[in-house]
């Protein structure tokens, strides 16, 4: 009988690897299966992926639920564009680490005060910063020129620039199979259990000796991380930059993409993030009213549906990761 | 050298008097409180993890004074409890939730970017741990679809995780058929014999308590009324008719 | 000077509308509906849309009394959802219960962009029409007396209903310990539903009575329902004088703050949450 389990088991794990393989090799690909403007979308899903990812690491392995990674995201967005028109620093390496710096350092000192309270207050707090910092952006007008926002037309890339998708993509791949190799080893490390017995039995596990705020605010910080190099990555994609990425409805299509992939896997909000980018593009000329879908789509998650597709999915087929 | 003692121990809710100078010396084998509702079992066992601080009186571990110490440190001591309403890591397996205890107990919490089946330590600890509960077949379901026995027997296994010396067990057979009970008893008195860990277990189930203490205190008020071997504690008519209904 | 005072207790009356509905629902029911705010919004809009229809009647009453209409339909809609969406979710983690409350805000979002567009909303007719009084030297407008008032009354209403009414005590006992209210024969989910409306209606009302001076934008209902959150935080749920005077503290503050510090008066207020958060945890009153 043991045997009989072992041997299912190593299936499993075999199948993940296929279908983790096949999933990079496309991915790889891309430009010449998907060309266009569909090379695009790719390119803006894999960053949302990561944008997404920084929700989730909070969201499903903390239990934390932060409606305000926007804050991080756009603070990112807004470095590399002020610095580019008030300096103008064109050098990509100098704009996203400055501006994934700033982001993490934002971070890092939101997140030590946010970690001190439990979840409604926690929750509230992120939300408030992302408004916050948006009603910054709107009143310092000289500095980010209000609600007209500013733009880049395009960063020097390589021998090229950031114009040619195609090679942008490939950067953003690099930056994104780094981003889930490094979130997939941290969510299976010693630091990725505990977190996740942080969420189960808080108590229990800080009398056996857990420093719950310290592993909080480093998570926090991490993901803090992740959607700064998400709001980095996005300005040339975006090419223009308002206040309103700050703003609670962005971190709110973070939540979305967790969502509708489904936020109990790890491949979850990858999908989410593929799907909601390119049904977003395709609809957003017909449907303009689309916080209303949003919003209608998240109740209906939190009243029934928590498992999203990807759970969909596994059920019909076991073994996905 | 006596492992845990209680002196002149005091603690009141209000009017209250939940223990009432208590005076404890324990060192080895498995110990059973007993007593009726109110009698002020979990409040000393509180007392002596470190879930409560008495009002008065000192508590020593070991000859060191741990009246006032919070939980963590007791916990590096060698002092671990399970719960009656069980306490477990439910998203988790029964494999992981025995796992972060190990991983913690070796300070390994910290460790950002190693797989966590490198440490080959852990995971034969996780292995022994899961097999001596009888929770070997079942150690990749989550915590909370467990039946309600591994649970209690998980609860256990959590804090001998912690390889303590002295284990306090908080109604470990509550909520459990009468052949569950045993089951249990079994699986837990089995293991802390074989290490030799000293084990105070709050219970009511008399036959349960007969059938596996070392020892036998009986509680009242919140005072200790009798305290010895099972043989000894039968015998007195007060025990009889407040706790047996004889 | 006495005009700053003054709007602050302008602003302490509205942020006290809004805010004790949050803190009712919140200390009784343990959820934060973070679409709180958006009771507020829709009353304003509504509240908007019904001066605007009366206004040409030119009986000047019609329109003080269109304003009451959008608390009553802001109530309606708040028993509706928690009927309907909330009671499912109670038991529930709550971070559904947020995610929710979220999703609600997104979707109220958008309906008011729907129906009412996305710039700027105002119904001055109210306020223009009854004109400013002379203080001490300065003109000051009766319509805020209007607002003022409201919020006395609102406070006066909450006070007697909870200290002095059965249903008060029911209230209480049930934003306590509701499983001991539940085990002592009490229905929570009337009671909860109850408490949802009261939050709604005021919320709403709060909304109505304020837009002829306010100017409604996208994005109000979140802006308000973070401030009533901080009067919540700093006043620490205890109770509703407490909620009160809290307001009354950061309406003055933003008084002062909008003449000072113009650009930083949100600032300003974020940082007293995060002092009264550091030094004393539980709130001002709590």
């Amino acid at each position: 009988m043991k045997n009989i389990i072992r041997i299912e088991k190593l299936r499993i794990t075999e199948k993940s690897k296929v279908v983790t393989v096949v999933f990079v090799l496309i991915l790889i690909f891309a430009p010449y299966l998907f060309p266009g403007h569909n090379t695009y979308l790719l390119a803006l899903s894999l960053v949302m992926a990561i944008f997404a990812m920084s929700f989730n690491l909070l969201f499903r392995y903390l239990g934390l639920l932060s409606f305000g990674q926007a804050a991080y995201f756009g603070t990112a967005a807004y470095v590399v564009v002020l610095l580019y028109h008030h300096l103008g620093i064109d050098s990509m390496p100098i704009l996203f680490l400055t501006a994934v710096a700033v982001a993490t350092a934002l971070a890092a000192s939101f997140g030590y005060i946010c970690v001190k309270y439990t979840e409604f207050y926690f929750a509230i707090l992120t939300l408030a910063i992302g408004e916050l910092l948006y009603f910054l952006a709107i009143k310092l007008k000289w500095l980010t020129n209000g609600t007209d926002g500013l733009g880049i037309t395009y960063l020097p890339l390589l021998w090229t620039n950031t114009l040619n998708t195609v090679v942008y993509y490939y950067l953003v791949l690099i930056v994104f199979l780094i981003s889930v190799l490094f979130l997939w080893r941290l969510t299976h490390s010693p630091f990725g259990l505990i977190i996740q017995t942080i969420r189960d039995n808080p108590t229990r596990i800080e009398s056996i000796g857990v420093k719950i705020r310290r592993y909080q605010w480093i998570t926090f910080i991490i993901a803090g991380v992740y959607a700064g190099v998400a709001g980095a990555l996005v300005v040339p994609l975006y090419g223009h930059i308002v206040p309103d990425i700050l703003r609670w409805h962005v971190s709110g299509e973070a939540i979305f993409m967790c969502l509708l992939g489904g936020y109990t896997s790890f491949l979850g909000p990858i999908i989410g993030a593929l799907i909601y980018t390119f049904i977003k593009d395709h609809l957003i000329a017909e449907l303009i009213y689309w916080q209303l879908v949003l919003g209608i789509i998240i109740v209906f998650f939190a009243l029934m549906f928590r498992e999203g597709i990807v759970g969909l999915v596994r059920r019909g087929v076991r073994g996905v990761p | 050298m006596v492992l845990l003692s209680l002196e002149k121990v005091k603690k009141s809710f209000g009017e209250i008097h939940a223990i009432d100078d208590v005076n404890l010396e324990i060192d080895k084998g498995l110990i059973s409180i007993i007593g009726p509702n109110g009698a002020g079992k979990t409040t000393l066992v509180n007392v002596i993890s470190g879930t409560l601080f008495p009002d008065e009186g000192k508590i020593m571990f070991e000859r060191r004074e741990i009246t006032k110490k919070p939980m963590t440190e007791r916990v590096k001591m060698g002092i671990a409890r399970s719960y009656q309403l069980v306490q477990l890591f439910g998203n988790l397996t029964v494999y992981d939730n025995i796992r972060a205890c190990c991983i913690l107990r070796k300070n390994l919490g910290m460790k950002l970017l190693s797989s966590v089946k490198k440490f080959k330590s852990v995971s034969e600890e996780c292995e022994e741990i899961c097999e001596r509960f009888l929770l070997s077949d079942k150690k990749d379901m989550l915590a909370r679809d467990l039946p309600h026995g591994d649970k209690k027997l998980l609860d256990v296994a959590i804090a001998y995780a912690l390889r303590p010396k002295i284990l306090l067990l908080d109604e470990p057979t509550s909520g459990l058929s009468v052949y569950e009970r045993n089951r249990v008893m079994d699986i837990i008195t089995s293991t802390v014999k074989k290490d030799g860990i000293t084990t105070v277990i709050v219970e009511h189930d008399m036959d349960i308590v007969f059938n596996y203490s070392d020892r036998i205190i009986v509680m009242h008020e919140g005072k200790i009324i009798a305290d010895g071997k099972p043989e000894e504690v039968e015998k007195l008519s007060l025990v009889k008719s407040l706790v047996m209904g004889g | 000077m006495l005009a700053y005072i003054l709007n602050g207790i302008f602003f302490a009356s509205i942020l006290f509308l809004i805010s004790a509905g949050l803190a009712l629902t919140f200390g009784a029911m343990r959820i934060l509906n973070i679409a709180h705010g958006s009771f507020f919004a829709l009353g304003a809009y509504l509240g908007g849309t019904f001066v605007i229809l009366v206004a040409d009647t030119g009986v000047p009453v019609y329109m003080y009394l269109a304003l009451l209409i959008p608390a009553v339909i802001v109530g309606i809609i708040g028993l509706g959802l928690e009927v309907s969406l909330f009671r499912p979710i109670y038991e529930r983690e709550h971070v559904y219960q947020l995610l929710l409350t979220f999703g609600l805000v997104l979707i109220f979002e958008d309906i008011f962009r729907l129906i009412w567009g996305t710039t700027s909303y105002t119904a001055p007719q109210p306020y223009a029409y009854l004109g400013t009084i002379k203080i001490l030297g300065f003109e000051y407008p009766i319509y805020a007396f209007l607002v003022i008032g409201t919020g006395l009354l609102a406070l006066i209403f909450l006070t007697y209903l909870l200290g002095k009414t059965k249903t008060g005590k029911i209230i209480r006992v049930v934003t306590e310990n509701r499983f001991m209210a539940a085990s002592l024969g009490v229905n929570t989910k009337k009671v909860f539903s109850l408490v949802f409306l009261i939050g709604a209606v005021l919320a709403g009302l709060g909304g109505s009575i304020t837009i002829p001076m306010l100017v409604a934008l996208p994005g109000l209902a979140v802006e308000m329902v973070i401030l009533a959150f901080a009067v919540i935080i700093v006043s620490g749920l205890k109770s509703i004088p407490g909620v009160f005077l809290t307001s009354l503290i950061m309406g003055i503050l933003r008084s002062f703050g909008v003449v000072f510090f113009p650009e930083l008066v949100l600032f300003i207020i974020y940082l007293v949450v995060i002092i009264v958060f550091i030094f004393r945890p539980r709130g001002l009153f709590g």
